[in-house]
């Protein structure tokens, strides 16, 4: 039995609507207008435990919305969601011991006090004996240098501090299943680094089950080998990062740098002509062309340099969040 | 040990803000002096009147609950509420906790009212309660919080499906007044009023805790008023549970 099973989950949201100005407001008054917004629609995966799964799309796509229905959090429209055996919106209290929900936009700890604080209620929350407690806590403070805040004021962190102390927070239980949404959203790339880090050792040690939530792509690039990418609510990919990488490659760009100014019309026999400014061009030809074309620019033309790329993961995902397939 | 715990945390907390709950002393306070000047401005006996509404006051602080606007705006409307739900722990409960430190330090304040009006205004405060009767006065007191917290909390709930109970709120928590005695005491009532008051909970709450303190109640009418309270408590659980399990469904932890 697979540790995560979601099973044509939909989630539909009635929303208000209302036309701009005075009179939008003075109709609504009398007769309200309401549409329903399918913030999920119909999508079923699989998870296994110990995998660390990238669940990937634009704004809006139902990313959050899938992870609050997974977490127990919100009641789907339909369908029906297994983790560990468990139906999520019972909250059951094993259950929820063996999860972990951490918001990158969203503060868990208590403001007004120190992280400890909130550390020792958790304890007591979760029913963590004092030698788990100790271990874990020594451990995780360690592994986010984070000694040195435990006992400042949760308000008083920087965002950076303040993230690597709700890990700590929702670590302290040992969820077999973590559910990070943002996680390394508004952090500087130092910081990002040390997030990821941390996510893959966690998930390395525990075996732990891992959805993350990211709208940087190193995060998903670093740390995930499968991924999912749903976008409008619909799921458009459910499967390795490296295949869809692969199926999206059969171009390579080549980009040159002459010696001297070259005319576009010479290039055009290599391949695409993406841009050209006399010097400096950029030339995409497919795959298995590649090398006969890039010996060919180096024997006729006075070249300086040249590199063959791959196109971005970015560029990727973003053609296909746009066109809507894979 | 996770309820003690977690009474420490919110006992901290309240340690942050301390005036605030001194500002929660001084609007009952402020609001039944009010009525102390008017009735004595017409002509009503001084002692009387003002040992009811310094009583009210005493008693609204330690039995009103307001848990009402934080539950209703910051966990259900912005999505707090989150916060709770993804962890083994009881939502009734934590609200439950996080109001009794207030409440104890509206009961140190209390006692210090009373002390300081025994002592300076003796004629300001009629208190002949039978010392054998204390802890059942008690009893009373607890029963009230909880009754007034229960009902709070159902209110606050209905922003599960309404966009805005702020209104709703406000209209409640005069028809409380009102027929809980906070305008004058019950018996001054017309007799249509006082049997409407008789079939509401809110009585129960403050008004009943307050004459219980006073001493007018023999034990026989105190033990009524706990078998009233109880009867209350359960209705009120009931329905707070029934509100709770699908008011549920319509969160959305919007902005989360």
């Amino acid at each position: 039995m697979s540790t995560l099973s979601v099973s044509h989950l939909t989630k539909h949201y009635r929303i208000y609507k209302k036309e701009a100005g005075l009179m939008g407001s003075i109709n609504s008054f009398f007769k309200r207008t309401y549409e329903t917004s399918k913030a999920v629609d119909d999508i079923s995966f699989t998870i296994e435990q110990g995998e660390l799964i990238g669940f990937i799309g634009p704004n809006g796509a139902g990313k959050t919305t899938t992870l609050k229905c997974l977490s127990g959090l919100i009641y789907p429209t339909s369908g029906e969601i297994k983790v560990l055996g468990y139906t999520p919106f019972d909250r059951n209290y094993d259950f929820l011991r063996s999860i972990s929900l951490v918001m990158g936009q969203k503060s868990q700890l208590w403001w007004d006090l120190p992280p400890m604080e909130s550390y020792l209620l958790y304890k007591e929350m979760y029913d963590i004996s004092d030698s788990h407690f100790k271990s874990s806590l020594e451990e995780l403070v360690e592994l986010l240098e984070l000694k040195e805040v435990l006992h400042v004021q949760v308000r008083k962190l920087s965002l950076g501090q303040r993230m690597k102390c709700e890990l700590v927070a929702q670590l302290l239980h040992s969820p077999k299943i973590l559910f990070l949404d943002e996680p390394t959203i508004g952090l500087d790339i130092v910081m990002q680094q040390k997030i990821r880090s941390f996510v893959r050792e966690y998930n390395r040690k525990f075996n732990a089950t891992i959805l993350l939530t990211s709208h940087y792509m190193d995060d998903v690039k670093e740390l995930c080998k499968r991924v999912i990418i749903i976008n409008h609510g619909k799921l458009l990919y459910d499967g390795a990062l490296s295949d869809i990488v692969s199926k999206h490659t059969q171009l390579k760009r080549i980009s040159i740098v002459f010696e001297k100014e070259i005319a576009k019309s010479d290039l055009d026999k290599v391949g695409v002509v993406i841009s050209h400014d006399g010097i400096n061009s950029v030339v995409e030809v497919s795959k298995d062309k590649a090398p006969e074309m890039t010996s060919y620019l180096l024997s006729h033309f006075p070249v300086e340099d040249l590199t063959v790329e791959e196109p971005q993961i970015e560029e990727i995902i973003s053609t296909i969040f746009s066109s809507e397939k894979v | 040990m996770k309820w003690l715990r977690m009474l420490g945390l919110y006992f901290e907390r309240v340690f942050e803000y301390r005036l605030r709950s001194f500002i929660w002393l001084l609007l009952p306070l402020t609001n039944n002096m009010t009525l102390i000047l008017f009735w004595n401005g017409a002509g009503m006996n001084t002692s009387a009147v003002s040992s009811y509404y310094i009583l009210m006051t005493i008693g609204g602080l330690l039995t009103t609950s307001h848990v009402e606007f934080e539950v209703s705006e910051i966990d259900i409307k912005q999505g707090q509420l989150v916060n709770y739900l993804t962890k083994p722990i009881s939502y009734y409960w934590v609200n439950f906790f996080s109001e009794i430190p207030y409440r104890v330090l509206q009961a140190v304040y209390a006692s210090i009212l009373i002390g300081a009006l025994l002592i300076f205004f003796p004629n300001a405060l009629k208190l002949s309660l039978n010392p054998l009767h204390i802890p059942l006065v008690i009893f009373i007191f607890v029963l009230g919080y909880l009754l007034s917290f229960t009902f709070k909390l159902s209110l606050a709930y209905l922003s599960f499906w309404f966009k805005d109970i702020h209104g709703l709120m406000e209209l409640v928590t005069i028809i409380i007044i009102i027929f809980s005695g906070g305008v004058m005491p019950l018996p001054w009532y017309p007799k249509i009023l006082q049997t409407i008051s008789n079939f509401l909970p809110f009585a129960y709450s403050g008004y009943y805790a307050i004459t219980a303190l006073q001493g007018i109640v023999p034990l026989f009418g105190l033990f009524s008023i706990v078998l009233i309270q109880c009867v209350w408590l359960g209705v009120l659980l009931f329905i707070n549970k029934i509100l709770w399990k699908n008011g549920i469904k319509e969160f959305t932890a919007v902005g989360q």
